[in-house]
């Protein structure tokens, strides 16, 4: 027989035991949880709690927004009460929590990464199965962390800011997502820089010009923030704004998936495909330019400027990313080749995403050549849509139309002319030495740079064309050719000439790298070895090798 | 019992560095549970051989096997079975021993309990239970190596590549090193391990290669090595008495090469087998020479390795 005190220890117990079985799952679920994040997040956050720097900033950010309640209340004084003081105090909090989001933050997202190469952790790394992308995000994901630790840090300055009126919400939210996105913006970036060179030399250089960089960037906010709050309008009921910041997103978003996926190609290993991705993202890039582009072109089609501009920067892009993508090395290795696309419409449509210079410079062609078409079914279809809705007859755009195709003849023709010289001559360097990225980039440069400045020097410098104007003698000058054709009231007389000359040269050129560009386009897909096959079977024995996609 | 396949294999394996040629042209292959000694004078091309054996380099030409897969088509499939100790120690500021060995364990992605028994496992190896809440960067030498180690084999690999692991020991760590290297091989891991100590090498490995200027000078058993460099066996023999004599009568056989006095001992050389040396040992006796010690002179791993390379670096 059990007595009633005998019964409530027994009740307790159960209570006791069934609340501990909660805690109990609860940690368990925390532990399962804490399995799946990335491990490099785990150990630099591990390492950032028991840093002395961290907890110094921390605290010294704490300090900084006591000082400046006090500070920025005995400014505003009794008003306080009747007037809007939160945009000041808005002001300060933000500055104060600017400098660690885009000084500290990315600062130490660079130094994590460049201390791998220093203190000889990057190999043990790179020899774990963390994938390159794994590693970057990874301390992307702690600077991602470490900007939540500051901004809640600082929240009940934020929200007291809030109560004292002249901010609403909506501002609060958007300046510290754009504060968020532009941390991490940032530590993408110091992330790449870290990974340019592994020798102490460049590390010291590229740790200056990052430092000097991120304070030019904090200036900038500091002057941002400044701007923005002294327009003092309501950020929620402008739509333009929410226009502006929606194609801000679009180009953030790609640019941090472009310079994120370089990142990672820096790290990946040479046998690897680091092209692939990239040229993927700059595709998206790419498109999504051409998509915000068409809310302009339709809404002032008929200004020529506005196509002339898209086709310009659609050059300039490929151009700059044709640059990097010529200097690939024309190597595909074996393991890339065994992922290579085989069928007919595959290799029709993806041998342009295959690494090597000579896919990249069909690339690089091919999409500007696309922004040309694009562009003239924009045209063509602007005219049509307009005599729908009007109900008046459009007069089809020929002036528009006659500018726009010697302008997209002559900017394809010299793409097609500097990354294909460029090309030859850095096939021309690998024949003695290794040419880095960098050597090939910068040789693209000067080549531009020679064929800009020479005909420049020789025009100033002779008495007989000094006054001129444009003439002939430019035709190598892309900058001041197009300009001249797509911003001039009148086209240049020699247009017939160029028109002519330039896709002649422009053909030459691209006959002289066929050759190798035909070697890339002749790679094809290759059995893996017999001992993959061996390994794969054993690991996934029902699984049949079937084409996953008609592009197999 | 050895298998069909290599667990390291290096197929004609060449590393250029501009003109440098850093690996020239090396190959050989080490079985399961073998440990393999690689040796060599300062910048003959071990730590680059085994950058490229551990997906950290590329080849120039010719190809690394690990298990069957090629480090530069498979480097994936490479590290799973892989373990590299590099001659440096990579350490993290603000990281103890514990916190360390489960972010590689992580690393390699091992989770839960499987982390767990990972880490106890490799700690009870490398004796580093009672260290596991100590700084790294307040170790010892001989501990860093430990935990190096344990790093290397956090994922159980079956093949380690261990670089310079005795450097900077003291003979204690060196032969506890020694005993885990052994012991691991009798697991059954194939162990390439390079170190200048060649008396440590000699004791402790199955076979060696000794490198020099980028090219494989000789490779197979230290024994089979001896018997390619050294033609000749050197016997010594200690008398009580009579060691003018020993050496005039020595000195006057045909078959026997450079007898010579050295302290109390005569030696000399010759070319035959051990049972030459037994014949002769009994023709000693029968010559009332009072014998005290006879016996052949082994060449050590150093006289294997003095006589095989010439002391050049590029």
């Amino acid at each position: 027989m059990t007595t009633v005190g005998q019964a409530i220890a027994v009740e307790s117990d159960a209570v006791a035991t069934a609340e501990s079985g909660r805690w109990q799952r609860l940690d368990e679920w925390l532990a399962r949880t804490g399995e799946r994040f990335n491990p490099i997040l785990v150990k630099e956050t591990r390492q950032a709690l028991k840093s002395r720097q961290f907890l110094l900033t921390f605290v010294l950010v704490l300090a900084a927004c006591w000082i400046w309640t006090f500070l920025g209340l005995s400014i505003v004084g009794p008003s306080v009460a009747y007037q809007a003081a939160g945009t000041v105090l808005f002001i300060g909090y933000f500055v104060i929590l600017a400098f660690p989001l885009t000084v500290i933050i990315p600062y130490t997202a660079f130094r994590s990464l460049s201390a791998e190469s220093e203190e000889n952790t990057f190999d043990l790394l790179s020899i774990t199965t963390l994938s390159p992308r794994q590693i970057v995000s990874g301390k992307l994901g702690s600077a991602a962390m470490q900007v939540l630790v500051y901004l809640s840090a600082v929240a009940p300055c934020l929200a007291f800011t809030y109560l004292l009126r002249g901010i609403d919400v909506v501002t609060i939210s958007v300046v510290l997502l754009y504060a968020f996105f532009g941390s991490l913006g940032l530590s993408a970036c110091c992330l790449f820089l870290a990974t340019l060179t592994r020798e102490k030399f460049g590390q010291i250089v590229l740790s200056v010009v990052v430092i000097v960089g991120l304070f030019l960037a904090f200036l900038m906010v500091f002057g941002f923030i400044s701007e923005f709050m002294s327009w003092n309008y309501l950020v929620a009921a402008d739509s333009d704004f929410w226009i502006f910041t929606a194609a801000l997103f679009t180009w953030y978003a790609t640019t941090f998936a472009i310079i994120f996926l370089a990142a990672a190609a820096r790290l990946t290993f040479e046998s690897e495909n680091r092209s692939t991705p990239l040229r993927v993202a700059m595709l998206v890039q790419y498109l999504s330019f051409i998509a915000w582009m068409a809310w302009p072109i339709l809404a002032y089609q008929s200004s020529n400027d506005i196509y002339a501009v898209v086709l310009c920067i659609v050059g300039a892009y490929w151009y700059g990313m044709g640059t990097m993508m010529t200097t690939e090395r024309p190597i595909v290795s074996m393991r890339v080749r065994r992922r290579l696309p085989q069928s007919f419409l595959g290799r029709m449509l993806f041998t342009f995403f295959n690494p090597g210079p000579g896919a990249g410079y069909l690339f690089a062609i091919g999409n500007t050549l696309a922004a040309c078409v694009l562009l003239s079914l924009a045209l063509v279809i602007g005219g049509w849509s307009s005599l729908v809705v009007s109900g008046t007859a459009a007069p089809f755009p020929v002036p528009t139309f006659a500018r726009l195709w010697p302008l997209a003849i002559v900017l394809v023709s010299y793409l097609v002319i500097f990354l294909g010289v460029g090309r030859l001559v850095i096939a021309w360097l690998r024949r003695f030495t290794p040419v880095h990225m960098f050597v090939g980039v910068g040789m693209h440069v000067i080549l531009l740079s020679l064929a800009t400045a020479v005909p420049l020097v020789v025009q100033f410098s002779t008495y007989q064309f000094y006054s001129s104007g444009y003439s002939m003698l430019q035709i190598s000058n892309p900058f001041w050719t197009l300009a001249e054709i797509g911003d001039g009231p009148t086209m240049p007389l020699e247009l017939p000439l160029f028109l002519i000359m330039l896709p002649t040269t422009a053909f030459l050129v691209f006959l002289a790298n066929w050759k190798s560009i035909a070697g890339e386009l002749r790679h094809v897909r290759v059995v893996p070895p017999a001992r993959l096959v061996e390994e794969e079977a054993a690991e996934h024995p029902t699984v049949a090798a079937v084409r996953t996609s008609p592009w197999d | 019992m050895i298998d069909a396949r290599p667990m390291i294999e290096l197929r004609g394996l060449s590393r250029y560095f501009d003109t440098t040629r850093a690996v020239d042209d090396v190959s050989f292959a080490v079985y399961r549970g073998e440990v393999f000694g690689y040796i060599g004078p300062n910048g003959a091309g071990k730590t680059t051989s085994m950058r490229v054996l551990a997906t950290l380099d590329i080849p120039t030409w010719g190809d690394a096997l690990v298990d069957g897969f090629s480090v530069v088509d498979d480097p994936d499939r490479v590290r799973r079975r892989l373990g590299y100790m590099p001659d440096a120690f990579g350490t993290y500021a603000n990281v103890n021993v514990t916190d360390y060995l489960d972010f590689f364990a992580r690393a390699y992605g091992l989770v839960g309990a499987e982390r767990l028994r990972a880490l106890r496992h490799v700690m009870e190896f490398t004796q580093l239970k009672l260290l596991a809440d100590k700084p790294i960067n307040g170790l010892s030498k001989g501990m860093k190596q430990r935990l190096c180690l344990g790093r290397a084999m956090i994922h159980d690999p079956t093949v380690l590549i261990l670089d310079e692991p005795a450097a900077g020991l003291d003979p204690r760590a060196r032969i506890e090193l020694r005993e885990m290297i052994r012991k691991l091989a009798a697991e059954g891991k194939t162990i390439l391990v390079s170190s200048h100590i060649l008396s440590e090498l000699g004791e402790m490995c199955d076979k060696v290669g000794i490198i020099e200027q980028g090219k494989l000078l000789a490779v197979g058993s230290v024994a089979e090595i001896q018997a390619q460099t050294h033609a000749y066996r050197a016997v010594k023999v200690r008398v009580l008495d009579r060691l003018v004599q020993l050496i005039e009568w020595l000195g006057q056989r045909d078959d026997l090469q450079e007898v010579r006095q050295v302290g109390e001992l005569v030696t000399f050389s010759h070319h035959h087998d051990r049972s030459f040396e037994a014949e002769l040992l009994r023709t000693l006796i029968e010559q009332q020479f009072a014998v005290a010690e006879f016996g052949s002179q082994t060449h050590s791993l150093e006289d294997v390795f003095l006589r095989v390379t010439e002391g050049r670096v590029q």
